[in-house]
Formats: structure tokens, C-alpha cells, sequence
């Protein structure tokens, strides 16, 4: 039974593929899916734009093809909702004030911490040249497990 | 009967609330150590509860098998129609029924450590009685006073309100209860630490007794996040299977602490550091499960996931979630001291070394999800002003952090302890790092540019190159000792060193879940095309052809579904079928993705609008080496089983070692 | 009373130097009391909450088809005075309860002639608005229709219903989301200049 679907199919495929037309998606399409991750739904607020059910989000995805059929550029779209909804609809914070602390947060922790590793490290190992523990570098672990394997 | 069987499991509840205050306070009491009947009764208290509560959560699973409407969780959250299955399972559907799996996992827990542990840690098992009861309170409190599901409403309703069709999915089967194992399996080691903080004399190494909870309580949690994972992508339609939504990244930073714990716990175990920062790793691991709790079903912050908001609810959670954190890092705040001094890290090329770099990588990490899902709120409260921060920011900030961690994935395993030679060092990952160049000359031979996609491909080869020499010098280091064939090499290898090999094996599965997830999230194509039937379009090598639109109602909603056709080289290969539902009763759309895996990714479709002449728009994904990150889960559970399944092996290979151990300094081991 | 274990060195624990209490623990303290604050004031917080941003600026301006009859329902017809625009839809439950207090409004705005209102309704269909209109009364006033919902988005609505209180030059006064109140009512038309 599958067989003949199967054949029944190749042959409407054949027969059709002339006439089936090949479609391709609309050039604004990917910057639709672009820029429709950074916006938030005001509606559903858990989800972009893309994903939502909502029909706020519809409507919102409609003005955004509308605006770049207008030529906007992102940053021209994004604003258009800023100033609708405010910061709370872009997904992504924006570089100016508050937002900008936060983009500033996760280098500056990184700093900090090599700096805290670095210098724990550092001291560690003096210490430890200092009070004389520092034992022979060890064989790399293949050699080790060899001993070990022959107990 | 119905009726009076519900009244019982509440009852059973409310003595098992007595019984964890008495536990605490008997434990509390006979912590002195002059009185072992009285801790033996607490004991038997926490035993109790176990049973008390086993029973509650019966009959509320009979209740829902039943379909007794006269309960009134059983009212809201099914219905007549609704499957046996998830009958069984829609206890935890909503906020009380899934208190109720959490309470019902800490008994168990609590009950099966204290057995395991009683005979070993006779003098630290009061404090880990306290502990446990003490949690255990907490839960039971807010469980009796504030989220009872044993309520009824009368007269019964005639018909329930049916469980949010989003749940109604075998996916609810499998993630609450696996990953809330996870959270609480966190709260062992939680309370061995704090009974080696209360102590006065710290004995041997709490580290040693809890290596196996911890790693079973991280492999529930990896295995619960990806189920989630899982679920999300293929079921649900949020067209994804991370959102870094709040109550997602509340169990992401558990698992980023957990992950840093399960090695900075080897390094005491094998060489006696960071002590107090293990405490407060622990301890902050615990907490931040709490954290999550409370996230979802507080209405602090809005979420995908959150259950109906009450905060009356948020306020009890709140206060018991700073009870602990005062409790827990003031004892770290005041007892720190009293902690073995630390040995120290002699070189930077050791392994301590990089479990010291491991855990500043996902310290830094957890750090910036926390902060990153709160500083909405923080910024609210001091402003008024609203902003958000959204995948875009997590993605950014956090990825680069983790290839970090694939990297020292790759180099720790092999690294000696104490100190090695840097250009041994580098001799030693010659062949991984060569691995690394071949893969990026080939993505920059692809037509790759982009630099943290390059650094990932480089990351991801170069770790998974390294972790497989290691297994593989390992299982040829025997075949060069005793000359047995590689299977039988293989098997002895495994069996003798489970703990090391374990652990290489979950780095492998790692290293396959970040594979799929970098090919997924970096190499995604995505067409978005409108439709008439007998049009096609083109995806990742493969003709889709729409073949017709039609309806496809079902016994609580009204749908579309979209028939399309795959074929390659003009080879019809198989049918797919979104579909768009509108569920009735709650008045709820969802989309029913259509999804054809295979080795090399996932094809992934969508139906969306409709149009006036017949047409409709299809959104089409090409999701590459998605299945990775699921086999690699697998991987990672038979690692961590085989770490687990490891035994008293150890104590003969420590004794054998010159490394000096803590408990051969004459201290007794408790 | 087990002895204590050894303790550090006297030398190791207090070095010239070093602080009596290490900084660590008291950026721990800190987060101690930090944290529970911060979620104890989110817990008084509505985290649905959107912050008006046309409130200040002028009304967006619009051209709707009406309701009911022909003539269209313009913003430019109805600057002059104060204005009182209620988004409200037929699948919003919320919208029931405060519909006797806007028919009510109504009739004072054709009374007392103060201020005018006019209704926007949001994402719905022709039909279900009538049927709606006819189970719970009609407006004495009209309703433009934002059938997609693209006026909702120029105002920023999120969550129904919205209400919005223009005054006499065109500027958004106020905006009160959810059902309106008595209080929220008087409050709100004295802003926009229309109060008793």
C-alpha cells in the first residue's frame, strides 16, 4: 500500500514538477526573523514576537515587514516600537543607561575573577616554594594510571 | 469513600508537619551526643514522614484517577476526557500537586541518607537530621497552610476544567519528576556541610560522603533541564529549545554551581582545598534551587512557565528562602574559621589549577544569569523604568563563557595534580590542539568568518579530540600491560577506574551536547515561504512540496493542518504535518510543529497564516546535529552511572598513592 | 565537648595587614541582605506592568471605520476638547465590568458636553461587537473599528481593556489599564481638564 502512495506520489511529482512552481522566500524574510527575535510580544511578554500566538504579535510582525518595505533600517524599527512600548519590548538592552550597566556586568566580573585566580595562584605557589612542598613535576597521567592499573 | 480517603492524605500531611518539628527538635537536642535513643527517634520521625507523606500523595494520584471532582485540585487541573496517563501524572501539573513531588522526593531522600550514611557519621548525623527535618518543615508549612491540594469544594463540580492542554504531552510525564530529583537532591549534601560547619571538630571530609549524591543530584538536573529542553523543542513550539526564560535560567544556575561543585569537591577529596569555598558553593547551590521555586510561582517575573501568581504565597516562600540564606551563610560567615586550613596550589599548570579556572568560568557565568534575570526588577524598583533582559544579552554574555569551559574540559582530565611541566604540558595536547587546527581550517574553508563561531568549532574539536586520547591511552596503556584485545581492555579499564572513567565518558557527552548545540544554534537556515498547494520550496537539500490544507479537529479543539511532502533527488521521502489547534475550552492556540530527525539535523516546520485564495505561510527550519545534544545526554547518564556504580576501590588506591590524604594524619574518620 | 581541631597559625590568621574581617565575607553579608530585599519589593510589584510612553505626547492620529453607520471615527473630529478613548473588544471578559460605568460616561459627555469619548474596538469583528453591544447595552457613543489592531500598538496597549485621557490640545494625560473605576474616572478627567 505505501509502495503504490509512494509510486503514485513520484509520479504526480513528475508529472506535476513542471508545473509546481518553485517558491523562494521574500528577501525581507530573514530580517523579519532577525529582528523579529529582538522585540518582545507586550501581550504574552515570555516569548519574541516570531514564536508568540498572539495576534498583537501578528499585527506586530505585519508593521515590521511594512517598515521594511519603507526601507527602515533595525535600528529605525526598533526605535518605532521604543517609542511605543519602551525599552521593555527590545529583548536585548539597550547600550544607553541602565541598560548599558548591564552589558557592562559580565566583562567586568570576568575581570575581576582572573584577577582573583591569578593572584590565589600566584600566592598559592610562592607559599608553597617558600615552605619547601613543591614536589618533582609528575609523569602525565597515562604512566600514572599504568602503575595504578597494576595493583 | 472518596471523600474520606482525600481527608486521610491530608491528615497524613499535617502529622508529618508535626513530626519534622519534633525530628528537628529532638535531633537538635541530641546533637550533644548524650543521648542516642533520641536521635535514634528522630530518625524514625524522618522514616515516618516518608510513609506519611507516600500516602498523601497517593491518594491525591488516586483522586485524579478517579476523577473525584469533589477535590478541588482535581476539579482545575482535569477533566472526564482526559487520559489515564495523564491522569497519573497530573498531580504535578500545577503549583500545590508539584510542592507536593518536591516534599515527596525530600522525604524519600532524606529517609534513604540517613539510612545509608547512619552507621558512618554517627557524630555529624544529628545536624544532617536537623537540617533535612528542618527543610522538610518548611515545605510542609506552606504545603498545609498556603497550597493545599487536599481542599474539596461542595456540592463536587460535575466536570473538571481540564489540565492546560500544553501539559497534556508525555513530556510531563518525564521533566518535573526528573528534574526536581535534581533540585532536591541538592539538599543532602546541603546538609552534611552544614553539620560539618556546626561541629566543632570537622572530621574527615564531608566531600567523600556526599561525592555520589552530588553527582546524582547534577546528572537528575542535567538530564531534567534537557528533558525541558526536549520537550520545548519538539512538542511545545517555541521554536526552540533554550529561551532563557527566568524560570529556565533558575535551573540553569544551580547546574552551573552544582557543575563547579562536582570539581572543586575532588580537589578536597584528593588534596584538601578550598574548603570554605565548597561550603558556599554548596550552600549557594541549595539556595539557588530555592530561588527557582520561588521564581515561579511568586509572579516576581513573568514567565513561560509560571503558575498561577499568589503573593501571598511569594511572601511565605520569600521569608523561607531568607531564613536559609541567612542561616546558611551566616554559618559560613561565622564558622569558616574553624575549617582545616587549605593546602595550596603549587603550580599554575596543575589540575587544581584548572578546577580553580573551571569554577571562575561558571562562577562567572551563574553570576551573570542571576544578575541578568533580576536586573529587570532592580532596575524597576530604583526607577520605575522598565527594560528587559532577553536571549540576545544571555547568548552574547554567556556562550563565550562555556566554550571557556568545553576548552579546560579538553586539557583537566589529563592534567597531573600538584604540578607539571608546562612544556610537557603543551607535549601532552599536541594531537588535540592539532585536531582543533585541522577543524577550523575546514570551517574557514566552508566559508566561516565569524570569530566566536570559529572559537567554538576550535573549542568543541579540540575537547573532544583530548577526551578521546585520554579514554583511548587509558584502555592502551592496558593492552600494552596484559595484551588482552581492545574490548576486553576496554571493559577491565572501565570497570576498575569508574570514577575517573566516568567522568571522561560524561566529558564526552558534553562535548556532543555542545557540538549540537553550536551546529544548531550557529548553522540554522530558516525559510519563510506563502504556499498554494502543489507549490514547493527548497530546505537544506531537500524539495517540500504543500499538498493540501485542510481541517483536523480533535476531541477538545478545532484545527488546521498543512499535509507537505519531502523529496531529494527527486525522490519522494516522507510526509510532514503541522498544525494549527485552538483548544476550546481554555480558549488557547498552539502551533503542533512537524519534525523529521536524522543524523545530520533536524527538518522543522511550521504552519502559520492562512490566505483568502487557499494559500498558506510555511516557516521552515534546517536545524543541524540537533540529535547530538540528546545523544549526548545519553552519553552523559552512562558516564555518570558508571562514576556512580564505583566503589570502595578508592580508599585501596588512595593508600597506595603518596598523595597525602587528610584522614592519614590520625584523626578519626568521624 | 570534642577539642577543637588545630587552629590556623596566630601569624596566618591575623598578618599586619589584613582586615580583622576578610573582605569576602562582607560582600557576603551584603548579599545576604540584598537579595531578600530586592525580591521582597518585587513581590509588590505587577511584573506585567508596562510603563505608558504616549502619556506626555500627542494623540496618535487616526481614521477609522465606524461601528455602526457610515461616517468614519477621526481623531481630527474629536480634538477641541477633552477626550476619553476606551479600547474595549467582545472576547474581553474584563470589559463587561466596567461597561455600565462607560455607558454612564457616555451620557454625562452628552449631558454636560464637557468632554467627549469614543470608543476603539480592538482586534474583533464587526459582528461579535454588535452581538456584545447587544447583550450588555450600547455605547451613546461610537466605536471606531481597529480590526488588526494597528491603532492598539501606536498607543501602546497591552492589556485590556485601556483607557485614555486626552485633554483639549491633543496631549495623552493619563492612561489606566484594566477596568475603569469610579475613582480612576474622576481622578483621570481632572487632569485632562473635564473634572467637577
Amino acid at each position: 500500500m505505501k509502495r503504490t502512495l509512494a509510486a503514485a506520489a513520484l509520479a504526480f511529482t513528475v508529472v506535476a514538477a513542471p508545473a509546481a512552481p518553485f517558491r523562494t522566500e521574500a528577501p525581507e524574510e530573514a530580517q523579519v526573523r532577525e529582528i523579529g527575535a529582538k522585540l518582545r510580544c507586550p501581550v504574552c511578554q515570555s516569548e519574541n514576537i516570531l514564536d508568540s500566538q498572539s495576534g498583537t504579535a501578528r499585527e506586530m510582525i505585519a508593521v515590521l515587514r511594512e517598515q521594511l518595505a519603507l526601507g527602515r533600517s533595525e535600528a529605525e524599527i526598533l526605535g518605532y516600537f521604543r517609542s511605543r512600548y519602551g525599552d521593555y519590548v527590545l529583548l536585548s538592552p539597550p547600550a544607553s543607561g541602565f541598560g548599558g550597566v548591564i552589558w557592562l556586568v559580565p566583562p567586568l566580573l570576568l575581570a575581576a575573577a582572573g584577577a582573583v585566580y591569578i593572584l590565589l595562584v600566584r600566592r598559592n605557589a610562592e607559599a608553597a616554594r617558600r615552605a619547601g612542598q613543591a614536589s618533582q613535576p609528575r609523569a602525565p597521567l597515562d604512566e600514572q594510571s599504568l602503575r595504578r592499573l597494576e595493583l | 469513600m472518596a471523600d474520606s480517603l482525600i481527608k486521610l492524605g491530608q491528615l497524613a500531611t499535617c502529622l508529618a508537619l508535626v513530626l519534622s518539628l519534633y525530628a528537628l527538635g529532638a535531633a537538635v537536642l541530641s546533637a550533644t551526643g548524650s543521648s542516642p535513643a533520641r536521635l535514634r527517634s528522630a530518625r524514625n520521625a524522618l522514616y515516618a514522614n516518608l510513609a506519611l507523606v507516600a500516602f498523601g500523595c497517593a491518594t491525591l494520584i488516586w483522586s485524579f484517577v478517579a476523577l473525584d471532582f469533589s477535590v478541588a485540585y482535581v476539579a482545575q487541573n482535569s477533566n472526564s476526557q482526559l487520559p489515564l496517563i495523564y491522569r497519573l501524572t497530573a498531580m504535578w501539573g500545577a503549583h500545590e500537586g508539584s510542592l507536593m513531588l518536591w516534599l515527596f522526593y525530600l522525604v524519600l531522600l532524606s529517609a534513604v541518607a540517613v539510612r545509608a550514611h547512619w552507621k558512618d557519621h554517627p557524630l555529624s548525623m544529628p545536624w544532617i537530621i536537623a537540617t533535612l527535618a528542618a527543610i522538610q518543615f518548611g515545605f510542609l508549612a506552606f504545603i498545609v497552610f498556603l497550597s493545599n491540594p487536599f481542599l474539596t469544594i461542595s456540592p463536587a463540580l460535575p466536570d473538571g476544567q481540564d489540565l492546560n492542554p500544553l501539559l497534556q504531552d508525555p513530556g510531563l510525564v518525564f521533566h518535573p519528576p526528573v528534574l526536581y530529583l535534581g533540585y532536591v537532591g541538592f539538599a543532602i549534601p546541603f546538609a552534611f556541610a552544614v553539620a560539618s560547619l556546626m561541629r566543632t571538630h570537622s572530621g574527615a571530609e564531608w566531600v567523600r560522603a556526599v561525592r555520589r549524591w552530588t553527582l546524582f543530584s547534577w546528572t537528575m538536573l542535567t538530564s531534567g533541564i534537557l528533558l525541558g529542553g526536549f520537550w520545548a523543542y519538539y512538542e511545545l513550539g517555541w521554536g526552540g529549545y533554550w529561551a532563557w526564560d527566568p524560570v529556565e535560567n533558575a535551573s540553569l544556575m544551580p547546574w552551573l554551581t552544582g557543575t563547579a561543585l562536582l570539581h572543586s569537591m575532588m580537589a578536597q577529596d584528593k588534596r584538601g582545598l578550598f574548603r570554605t569555598w565548597n561550603v558556599f558553593l554548596v550552600v549557594t547551590t541549595f539556595l539557588l534551587t530555592l530561588i527557582g521555586t520561588f521564581l515561579v510561582r511568586s509572579g516576581v517575573l513573568t514567565s513561560v512557565h509560571a503558575f498561577a501568581v499568589d503573593p501571598g504565597r511569594g511572601a511565605y516562600m520569600l521569608g523561607f528562602l531568607t531564613v536559609a540564606m541567612v542561616f546558611g551563610y551566616g554559618l559560613i560567615l561565622m564558622r569558616s574559621d574553624r575549617l582545616l586550613a587549605d593546602a595550596l596550589v603549587e603550580s599554575p599548570y596543575s589540575r587544581e589549577s584548572a578546577i580553580l579556572a573551571n569554577n571562575v568560568l561558571l562562577l562567572v557565568a551563574a553570576a551573570t544569569v542571576f544578575l541578568g534575570t533580576l536586573y529587570p526588577l532592580f532596575v524597576e524598583a530604583v526607577s520605575g523604568e522598565r527594560l528587559s533582559v532577553g536571549a540576545p544579552y544571555f547568548n552574547k554574555v554567556v556562550v563565550p563563557l562555556m566554550l571557556g569551559v568545553v576548552l579546560l574540559l579538553g586539557i583537566g582530565p589529563s592534567i597531573p595534580w600538584r604540578r607539571v611541566d608546562a612544556r610537557r604540558l603543551a607535549a601532552m595536547f599536541r594531537k588535540p590542539a592539532i585536531g582543533a587546527l585541522l577543524s577550523l581550517c575546514a570551517a574557514l574553508a566552508a566559508g566561516v568568518r565569524e570569530p566566536l563561531t570559529l572559537g567554538a568549532i576550535a573549542a568543541v574539536a579540540f575537547a573532544f579530540a583530548a577526551t578521546l586520547a585520554d579514554i583511548a591511552t587509558g584502555i592502551a596503556a592496558r593492552r600494552r600491560l596484559t595484551g588482552e584485545s581492545w574490548l576486553a581492555a576496554a571493559r577491565t579499564v572501565l570497570s576498575l577506574g569508574r570514577q575517573r572513567f566516568g567522568g571522561l565518558v560524561v566529558h564526552l557527552g558534553i562535548v556532543l551536547i555542545a557540538a549540537g548545540m553550536i551546529a544548531s544554534g550557529l548553522f540554522q537556515t530558516a525559510v519563510t515561504v506563502s504556499l498554494r498547494p502543489g507549490d514547493s520550496f527548497e530546505l537544506a537539500g531537500r524539495v517540500v512540496t504543500l499538498r493540501d490544507v485542510s481541517d483536523a479537529d480533535g476531541p477538545n479543539y478545532r484545527g488546521r493542518v498543512a499535509t507537505l511532502s519531502v523529496s531529494q533527488d527527486g525522490r519522494p521521502l516522507y510526509e510532514m504535518r503541522p498544525q494549527k489547534r485552538f483548544y476550546t475550552v481554555r480558549s488557547m492556540a498552539t502551533t503542533e510543529i512537524a519534525i523529521r530527525s536524522s543524523f545530520s539535523g533536524d527538518l522543522y516546520l511550521l504552519v502559520g497564516e492562512e490566505t483568502q485564495a487557499g494559500g498558506v505561510t510555511i516557516r521552515g527550519y534546517w536545524n543541524p546535529l540537533v540529535g547530538w545534544i540528546w545523544a549526548g545526554w545519553l552519553v552523559v547518564a552512562c558516564g555518570a552511572l558508571l562514576s556512580l556504580s564505583g566503589t570502595g576501590r578508592r580508599k585501596a588506591i588512595a593508600a597506595s598513592t603518596d598523595m597525602a590524604v587528610p584522614a592519614a594524619r590520625g584523626v578519626p574518620a568521624e | 565537648m570534642s577539642t577543637p581541631f588545630p587552629d590556623r597559625p596566630a601569624s596566618d590568621r591575623l598578618a599586619p595587614g589584613k582586615p580583622a574581617i576578610p573582605r569576602w565575607k562582607w560582600l557576603l553579608g551584603a548579599a545576604v541582605v540584598a537579595v531578600p530585599l530586592l525580591l521582597g519589593i518585587g513581590l509588590t510589584r505587577d511584573p506585567s506592568y508596562i510603563p505608558s510612553m504616549i502619556v506626555g505626547r500627542a494623540m496618535p492620529e487616526f481614521s477609522l471605520e465606524a461601528l455602526s453607520g457610515d461616517a468614519k471615527v477621526a481623531s481630527e473630529t474629536l480634538l477641541g476638547k477633552p477626550l476619553v478613548i476606551n479600547f474595549w473588544a467582545s472576547w474581553c471578559v474584563s470589559c463587561r465590568q466596567e461597561h455600565p460605568l462607560l455607558v454612564q460616561l457616555g451620557d454625562r459627555a452628552d449631558l454636560f458636553g464637557e468632554f467627549g469619548i469614543v470608543g476603539i474596538n480592538y482586534r474583533d469583528s464587526r459582528q461579535a461587537a454588535l452581538g456584545f453591544l447587544d447583550r450588555e447595552g450600547r455605547f451613546p457613543y461610537a466605536s471606531g473599528l481597529d480590526t488588526r489592531g494597528r491603532l492598539g500598538i501606536d498607543f501602546g496597549v497591552y492589556g485590556m481593556p485601556e483607557t485614555f485621557f486626552v485633554d483639549a490640545a491633543g496631549i495623552v494625560q493619563a492612561r489606566q489599564v484594566g477596568p475603569l473605576t469610579q475613582e480612576a474616572v474622576e481622578r483621570n478627567l481632572k487632569l485632562i481638564g473635564a473634572g467637577r
